[in-house]
């Protein structure tokens, strides 16, 4: 049995401090085929079925965006790096020549000097209304 | 109690007469003509019925069949990007083996110097093989939050060539980075 072709990897740090450039790394299990390869046998070709951009998003925002032609090698793993603030969720989604897309995302716990963990929505700080009254 | 209107042939006619149409219908007819005939031709290049060997660099095309690498292409889409810029030294620097046993897995990866502040990133970061037969591999575009611009990835390679790495900075100044590596089976791109 061959494997399934949707399998996708993510390698990310679970925690990290305030400012820290981390280095994430990705692979997808998929054969990247060029649209060139003839069966040996019948003389006729494969089409070509690639992954055609990957996109990086942290906590919905998009940081970083690739975009893929039929060079790059098959299973195509790619590592980059990334600087958080706050933590958050990181999501990445490859996106096919058929227009399929897949996801994986991990979430990044972000702590400060002390030791406590930096929110994207502060909980600690009274709300406007409540300065009002 | 309601008009009813009811309209002869010929009035109901006159009414489109005196619409203004933004281009005339005979040249939108030709125009039609034109655009079928290259929509069509073009993909009878593509399947081989005429002409000579198409070369789909744009790979647009799900099929496609055995293409010979044309460097004097590779130079014309390099042109395309760097557009006549001057070339700044030191900006972008690009590592790979000086021997790839498998050119199916070169593994290939880049750094650009600059802080990441303001206007001093790369907007896109082009890779290209001068002597595969389709030379542009990837574009990958950063931002501001993005740490620090080192990536790694794994290409395929026909031949042994050169690699080109070229980083389109967001001020709209330009590097360019070059590395030969020997390739002794090819992959079968």
């Amino acid at each position: 049995m061959a494997r399934k072709n949707y399998r996708r990897r993510l390698k990310a740090p679970l925690t990290a401090k305030k400012g820290e450039v981390i280095t994430i790394k990705t692979m997808a299990e998929h054969t990247m085929e060029p649209g060139v390869r003839r069966d040996p046998k019948t003389g006729l070709i494969y089409p070509r079925f690639i992954i055609d951009s990957v996109i990086v998003r942290y906590n919905g925002k998009q940081i970083f965006r690739s975009r893929w032609y039929s060079g790059v090698s098959e299973n195509p793993y790619m590592s980059f790096k990334i600087k958080v603030e706050e933590s958050g969720l990181l999501e990445i989604e490859w996106i096919d020549d058929y227009k399929q897309s897949t996801f994986k995302r991990s979430v990044i716990n972000v702590l400060d000097n002390n030791g406590n963990e930096i929110f994207p929505i502060r909980l600690s700080e009274p709300s406007q209304s409540e300065n009002l009254q | 109690m309601k008009e009813i209107i009811l309209m002869n042939k010929q009035t109901y006619f006159k009414k489109f007469k005196n619409i203004k149409y933004p281009i005339s219908r005979r040249g939108l007819l030709i125009s039609f003509m034109f655009y079928s005939f290259f929509h069509f031709s073009r993909k009878l290049y593509a399947n081989g019925e005429i002409g000579g060997p198409f070369r789909d660099r744009f790979q647009s095309f799900r099929q496609t069949f055995r293409v010979e690498p044309n460097p004097e292409e590779a130079k014309r889409i390099i042109n395309n990007i760097i557009k006549g810029r001057d070339k700044r030294n030191n900006l972008i620097l690009l590592n790979a083996p000086d021997i790839a046993e498998n050119g199916n897995v070169v593994p290939i990866n880049f750094s650009v110097n600059c802080s990441m502040n303001g206007n001093d990133y790369p907007k896109v970061v082009h890779i290209l093989v001068l002597d595969n037969p389709f030379p542009e591999i990837a574009k990958f575009f950063f931002s501001n939050q993005s740490g620090s611009a080192d990536l790694a990835i794994r290409i395929r390679m026909r031949q042994s060539s050169e690699v080109v790495a070229i980083a389109e900075m967001a001020d709209g100044t330009v590097g360019e980075d070059r590395f030969f590596v020997d390739v002794t089976i090819g992959a079968c791109s």
